[in-house]
């Protein structure tokens, strides 16, 4: 079976590429990318089990990443670990479709209990895309 | 000063110090983002001899030497935080304007890095000694550049010089490599700064036209003879 692939995004190399390597320990295929753009880029060409974000990046920021992502993709499954955790930010991102919203430094445990709640969500959305094109096709048949 | 006048400082004053801390401690706290993750790093490597699997020391030596440089890192902010911090202590002080100049530049690296943009110095010649208010003086600057990034097409290069006036006092000049469009936020940003420049008995010039703003000169008189 196929690893599941998990999306990086956030401007400080050292800190991606050291969660990476414990995500990729953990039976992860780990993507990282330090821009909104670069995101956007690596969520056209690979399907991602969850997205992890951070808010404060130059050029685009995570807010309006976020908000992209979801509009390319609405079934994107969206982390928001940021050191610029405000409750009006927290809030502005579950708005936007969030599946959470973590304060950096945060332990590896609790980033992988939020993967695993990701790839729950995204396979029951995926259950349900499967049913409405049996549905449709069932209809379309007269059936 | 009146009351309206007290206000208008002290929300002003309260904003630069708030700005700063804030992009300061953000900064700081990405460096412990990073510590905590080489340590748990080091933690999964350890967890390899409780399972009998090899361990490489090089690795673990890599991860030590990327510990030991963001606690260089964190080291350098918090004195930054802590010499910003010290500024306000008197309101007027012997200031050293080349220290202070690159204090206030360090402080607006990230706000330059967030805009794409990128911030230089040019302080040729010896260090100036002034006696002015250091906090008030790093508000105008800080101003400046902060208007100048407000423009940043991406990869635009500031430039913060100074130079010695000719009356014995100082020039500080912030400067676009391209020219920044005046609108009327920026026009407010330097009524603020002039406003500043009055309180400090300096001058503020704009250069060059009706519609651009390429330069901003900060004239500072000299230190009163003691």
């Amino acid at each position: 079976m196929a690893e599941d692939k998990i999306l990086l995004v956030d401007d400080e190399v050292e800190f991606t590429n050291a969660l990476a390597e414990r995500m990729q320990t953990r039976g992860l295929e780990v993507d990282a990318v330090d821009s909104g753009m670069a995101a956007l880029e690596a969520a056209r060409g690979k399907d991602f089990s969850a997205i992890i974000l951070d808010l404060s990046m130059p050029g685009m920021d995570g807010i309006e990443t976020l908000k992209r992502l979801r509009e390319e993709n609405p079934d994107l499954q969206i982390i928001v670990l940021t050191g610029r955790a405000t409750v009006e930010k927290g809030v502005e991102a579950m708005k936007l479709g969030a599946l959470d919203f973590l304060e950096k430094p945060v332990d590896i445990q609790k980033i992988m209990e939020k993967i695993e709640l990701a790839k729950g969500k995204k396979r029951l959305l995926m259950t349900k895309r499967f049913q409405e094109q049996i549905d449709n096709i069932l209809k379309k048949k007269g059936w | 000063m009146d009351g309206t006048s007290d206000r208008f400082w002290q929300e002003k004053n309260l904003a630069f110090f708030g700005a700063v801390s804030a992009s300061l401690s953000h900064e700081i706290n990405n460096v412990f983002t990073i510590i905590n993750e080489l340590a748990g790093l080091l933690d999964d490597h350890m967890l390899r001899l409780d399972q009998d699997l090899p361990i490489d020391p090089k690795k673990l030596k890599e991860i030590s030497e990327k510990i030991a440089k963001q606690v260089r890192r964190g080291e350098a902010l918090v004195k930054l935080l802590n010499r910003f911090a010290h500024s306000a202590d008197h309101w007027i002080a012997e200031v050293g304007l080349r220290e202070m100049l690159e204090r206030i530049v360090t402080i607006s690296q990230r706000f330059a890095m967030l805009n794409k943009a990128g911030i230089q110095t040019q302080f040729p010649g010896d260090e100036l000694l002034l006696r002015t208010s250091p906090f008030l003086l790093q508000q105008a600057v800080f101003h400046c550049i902060r208007m100048e990034l407000a423009a940043a097409d991406t990869k635009r290069m500031i430039t913060v010089g100074m130079e010695r006036s000719a009356g014995g006092g100082a020039l500080i000049l912030v400067e676009s490599a391209d020219p920044v469009r005046r609108t009327e936020e920026r026009d407010a940003e330097l009524a603020f700064i002039a406003r500043c420049m009055e309180e400090l008995g300096g001058t503020l010039e704009r250069l060059p036209g009706e519609e651009t703003i390429d330069c901003v000169r900060l004239g500072l008189p000299p230190a009163p003879e003691s």
